[in-house]
């Protein structure tokens, strides 16, 4: 196992576009907490309704920055290409013959994706506050409330990187990997939910990448929509690892 | 190590592409793999590496390739000369590769050296030539110094002096007791590189031998003589059952008698011989009749 979790490292860390996905999450995550904290702060308003200078800043804002469909992108981005190169430039067969036993291959790829998930969404909290610390604000004291926070955070970012490589395993498709999570969770949920009504009022309380979303964001019914989330994410973690392991390279 | 394909079978929707096909690559020798187009050649060696799912199994050393391990230092395989990441530098992917077998750093330096793509190892293999590619597919096959070398199409791209570097280094690596089973189309250069067949038509085994059987078997083996008196020579060839046809002014073709026979035959017949020449049928004229009627994919006609 060791030596699948090499080759994935290596192969993880060889590519450019592994780094520019990182930096441009990083940099995404800078500037919404920066609008985040214009907008707190009235700071974008008009001159005399602008605040004193140093402005407290509560930790779930600068959370919400790294979590954001538009800077989790970029992460999904760097789930998708551990299949998804694989697949577009035929190097899985290079890959499933130096490992036949595909469950190694599987689980180093998922494994290694989730660990450099786990880096990349911390160095994002220390960009966030780097970035208050330059404009000058201030966060408010960190409370158990706001531990549990970053952890059900990130636990969200791990399941919305799972479930685009979990997408691109079975589509073996580099951008249907990165785009499903994104349309789902901006467009068909939003327009399924609006097209319901009031019919079907279970089906809006099982769409996944709502559940994951409204998990992350700590709104109500936490364990129902962590449990939604997390049951998409292994059923279709399970769905893509049952065809990979039974279709031919 | 001695690589059994045991019963292997193929089947896409109705169509059997490979069909219990079994047949050994031994160590010591080149294996040519040959067959027409569509005949199931690559799928034959993505089931023997486990990469298609199929019937049948392929045991390398008498276990499966899972049993192995680093799997890299049994079998290297080159299946593809676009198999690698565009932006990945050479090097790059051959350390990446290298890390089942925990291959140093020094070891793909060399092979880089040894294919001669020393001087672009940091470049990003997305601008190579094809005969670039197969460089890099080759040297990613030979990273772990592997007992059984799988290669597809190994020549396709290369220029004269690189097939003839890779015919010369294949039979060094097989003189090592090493397995090598190659597939090509180039079939001039496949006679010149292997010393033993396996050829598929139809996803299925035409023949399992070596090559000097294998050419045997062409019509197009017989002897050539000529002489002043053809028709008499004919007469005398007859009374020892050895029979001749005539072919052009003067000359006679014998399917079913040796030089050594027509010359004996000739000096007893006192009938004197111009020319006497043992015609050899080339890999190309054996190969192209016994699977003349198993071709898939045969061109068609005349010009209309």
């Amino acid at each position: 196992m060791s030596a699948a979790l090499l080759y994935e490292w290596r192969r993880i860390t060889s590519i450019r576009s592994t780094y520019i996905c990182s930096l441009l999450f990083l940099a995404a995550t800078g500037a919404v907490t920066y609008l985040l904290y214009q907008v707190t702060s009235g700071a974008a308003g008009p001159p005399d309704q602008q605040p004193q200078p140093t402005h407290s800043v509560p930790l779930e804002s600068v959370i919400s920055a790294g979590t954001n469909p538009i800077s989790i992108i970029f992460l999904t981005v760097i789930a998708a290409m551990a299949f998804g190169h694989e697949y577009r430039y035929g190097t899985i067969r290079l890959t499933l013959s130096e490992f036949p036993r595909r469950w190694k291959v599987f689980a180093a790829k998922l494994l290694v994706i989730l660990g450099w998930t786990v880096v990349v969404f911390a160095l994002s909290f220390v960009v966030a506050f780097v970035v208050l610390k330059v404009i000058g604000a201030d966060l408010d004291p960190t409370t158990n409330d706001s531990w549990l926070s970053i952890g059900r955070t990130l636990l969200g970012a791990l399941g919305y990187c799972a479930f685009a490589f979990a997408i691109t395993l079975l589509t073996r498709n580099l951008v249907l990997g990165v785009v499903t999570p994104l349309l789902l969770v901006a467009v068909i949920e939003p327009l399924l939910k609006l097209a319901l009504g009031d019919r079907f009022t279970w089906l809006p309380q099982i769409l996944p990448m709502s559940a994951g979303t409204d998990y992350m964001l700590g709104g109500e019914d936490l364990l129902h929509n962590g449990l939604v989330f997390l049951a998409w994410v292994v059923g279709l973690l399970v769905a893509g690892y049952i065809t990979f392991e039974r279709r031919d390279a | 190590m001695i690589v059994q394909a045991e019963q292997l079978g193929k089947t896409y929707g109705s169509v059997k592409a490979v069909d219990n096909l079994s047949f050994t690559v031994t160590p010591g020798h080149i294996t040519g793999f040959l067959g027409p187009n569509g005949s199931g050649k690559s799928t034959t060696m993505r089931l023997m590496l486990g990469l298609d799912r199929g019937q049948g199994r392929t045991l390398y050393g008498g276990q499966a390739l899972v049993a192995h391990k680093p799997v890299s230092q049994v079998v290297g395989t080159h299946l593809d000369a676009k198999f690698f990441h565009p932006k990945r530098t050479a090097r790059r992917h051959l350390r990446m590769l290298g890390a089942e077998a925990g291959v140093s750093a020094q070891r793909v330096d060399e092979v880089l050296n040894l294919v001669g793509l020393e001087s672009v190892a940091d470049k990003a293999p997305g601008s190579f030539s094809l005969g670039m590619g197969q460089r890099l597919g080759l040297a990613s096959a030979i990273l772990a110094d592997p007992q059984v070398l799988m290669l597809d199409e190994p020549a396709n791209g290369l220029d004269p002096q690189s097939i003839q570097w890779l015919r010369d280094f294949l039979t060094h690596y097989a003189q090592r007791g090493r397995s090598v089973l190659v597939s090509s189309h180039l079939l001039s250069e496949m006679q010149l590189m292997a010393d033993h067949l396996v050829v598929i038509a139809r996803g299925q085994l035409i023949a399992d031998e070596s090559m000097a059987q294998f050419v045997a078997r062409s019509t197009k083996n017989d002897v050539f003589v000529r002489t002043n008196d053809p028709f008499g020579l004919m007469t005398a060839l007859q009374t020892y059952g050895i029979v001749a046809a005539v072919e052009g002014a003067d000359g006679l073709t014998i399917a079913n008698g040796t030089t050594d026979q027509v010359g004996s035959v000739a000096f007893h017949a006192g009938i004197a011989i111009f020319e006497l020449t043992a015609r050899r049928a080339s890999l190309e004229d054996a190969f192209l009749e016994l699977t003349s009627d198993a071709q898939d994919f045969a061109v068609g006609g005349g010009a209309a």
